[in-house]
């Protein structure tokens, strides 16, 4: 007995121990915690942490200011540049003599870009480098044209407008040139300080007349890679160069007509020009199917807005994203339009494909498009209901999937009812029956239902109604029982009394 | 016009067309039908449905899925405007 009590008691005392020990461990674990918690350290590292994440916080907070003023600045600047465009649209064409101020310091520019781009591309001075030069790039240069129009020719292909004057050689020193290096029926190109009259740049230009235009054209667009030129200066008219993160669009791009983008290593900008410039400007537009693309875009546009018998072009044009080319006779204006818009534009577009037809014919495109699509366009489908025979073979099961081919679950009341009608249209049919027949056949059927309808209220009307009269029959004589009733009870009481 | 249907649980059922009808976006005819159960007390269900009515070399008609949602869809829009102007809605 005395043995099994030391051994409870050793047990309790054991797990007193361990309940004492647990507790101590506890108490350590809470005070390490608290410290890691409370501590001066703890505390600054807690401040540490929170000022970190204040000045992270601040710094996107920045950043998304400052990105979205560069937005909203580079947004101005394109606004900007558009709106310095689109005033001179369409305003009468000045003579470069009556240009403004600016336009003759923009001009001024103009001239200084050429002179650069020629220095770059024609530096040569001495006659070895200058050989050398043309039997690298141009070996076998050869032209068939008056010397009379190889300025304009030659405008067309540099792209650099009215600044560039060519002016032959004088016959003498023609001569000398030909006689001095040994590149006779070739042609040669070479830049002059005596020609810089007016302040133009001038190129020399000695030739002999050979075939082949179209390899000179070639040649020459390559070597002062005008392409290039163009497309940097649209695009920097666009504003895209402006905009670092901007994805720089190298899809067709349409000048407008009357203008020309000049390009500049700083600035772009665009001038009024004259007449004559302008028609070379349109000829050097073929070189890179411009003219087409303007052509594709105003008949598109005339096409379809303005006039109803002109043909719909279906060819392929590149619209800058987000804007529409508005075509108008007089002027031609870049404008921005919404997406929604757009889309509207070019529903429009292929809607009419369909009714191009019936409008060529001479019907109003209004009557054509109710023709075509009905005055409800939504709801027009076309079917046609088959009326045939059904020829399955008999003790034959067809597989089907009910699962798949059902449409709706509905009651067989349902399904009788609209069987109903379908059995009266088969049995009546001959071939084929026509949405519109079917119409007609209801209109018909609802026409009878009407009549019916009428004829039996007029039936109603004339069926007198007796009802009225037996509810009163019974009233009065119930009234009457009631009072009678009333009156025994109370000569009763008054007897009995 | 009744056929006997054989559903994928393997189960037979009643088909009955209702009608047939042809959309311009496929040659082939489009059945609208409605399957039952074969007793007509052990159930008031009933269900439409539409499949593709072919003709096989005997000439005997037989009913197949259609695949093509698109189809399907429009036969669908079909069947609606069909009930809605049959029943004068």
């Amino acid at each position: 007995m005395n043995e099994q009590e030391n051994r409870n008691n050793e047990r309790e005392k054991e797990f007193i121990n361990t309940v004492n020990n647990a507790n101590l461990e506890l108490d350590r674990l809470e005070k390490e915690l608290y410290s890691s918690l409370f501590s001066e350290e703890a505390d600054s590292r807690f401040r540490r942490e929170n000022e970190e994440k204040r000045r992270k916080e601040e710094e996107e907070k920045a950043r998304a200011k400052q990105q979205e003023e560069s937005a909203y600045r580079e947004f101005m600047d394109q606004k900007g540049k558009i709106q310095r465009m689109i005033p001179s649209y369409g305003k009468p064409i000045e003579q470069n003599d009556s240009l403004t101020n600016r336009s003759e310091e923009e001009a001024n520019r103009g001239y200084a870009t050429n002179l650069e781009n020629i220095n770059r591309f024609l530096k040569m001075t001495e006659d070895e480098e200058y050989k050398k030069f043309w039997e690298e790039i141009i070996p076998d240069i050869k032209i068939h044209a008056d010397s009379k129009n190889y300025d304009e020719y030659v405008s067309q292909i540099l792209g650099i407008g009215n600044n560039l004057r060519l002016y032959p050689m004088h016959e003498k020193s023609r001569q000398n040139e030909q006689e001095n290096t040994e590149y006779k029926n070739e042609i040669i190109i070479k830049q002059s300080k005596h020609c810089f009259r007016n302040g133009h740049v001038g190129l020399f230009v000695a030739q002999k007349p050979k075939k082949d235009v179209h390899k000179f054209k070639n040649r020459l667009s390559n070597i002062f890679n005008i392409d290039k030129h163009i497309e940097l200066a649209v695009k920097k008219a666009q504003g895209t160069l402006l905009s670092t993160g901007a994805k720089i669009k190298t899809a067709g791009v349409n000048f407008a007509e009357g203008t020309v983008n000049n390009y500049n290593k700083g600035k772009s900008f665009v001038r009024r020009i004259g007449k004559e410039v302008k028609n070379r400007f349109k000829k050097c537009f073929s070189l890179f199917n411009l003219d087409k693309r303007i052509e594709l875009v105003t008949n598109k546009v005339q096409g379809a807005v303005f006039s109803a018998t002109a043909k719909i072009k279906t060819a392929s044009v590149h619209f800058a994203e987000g804007t529409i080319n508005t075509f108008n006779n007089v002027k031609s204006f870049v404008t921005r339009v919404h997406k929604n818009t757009k889309k509207k534009f070019n529903d429009y577009i292929s809607d009419k494909k369909d009714v191009s037809k019936k409008v060529q014919s001479g019907t109003k495109l209004c009557n054509a498009m109710e023709e075509v699509y009905g005055t409800n366009k939504e709801k027009h489908l076309d079917y046609q209901i088959v009326n045939r025979t059904i020829n399955i073979k008999e003790g034959v099961c067809q597989q089907i999937n009910t699962a798949k081919t059902k449409i709706v679950e509905v009651s067989k009341k349902v399904v009788d009812k609209i069987k109903e009608p379908f059995d009266k249209l088969r049995n009546s049919a001959h071939d084929e029956v026509r949405r519109e027949e079917l119409q007609r056949e209801i209109e018909r059927i609802k026409e009878e239902n009407r009549l019916k309808q009428e004829a039996m209220h007029k039936i109603k009307v004339r069926v007198p109604n007796n009802s009225g009269y037996v509810a009163m029959g019974a009233l009065i004589i119930l009234s009457t029982i009631i009072t009678s009733a009333i009156i025994f009870i109370v000569i009763g009481n008054m007897l009995g009394r | 016009m009744e056929f006997n249907i054989v559903n994928e649980n393997n189960e037979f059922k009643l088909g009955n067309i209702i009608s047939v009808f042809k959309i311009p976006e496929t040659n082939r005819e489009i059945a609208l039908f409605s399957v039952d159960d074969f007793d007509p007390s052990e159930s008031s269900e009933s269900s439409l449905n539409i499949a593709y009515i072919d003709t096989d070399k005997d000439g005997y008609d037989y009913i197949s899925e259609i695949e093509d949602d698109n189809i399907y869809k429009k036969a669908m829009n079909v069947v609606k405007e069909l009930i809605e102007v049959i029943n004068n809605e």
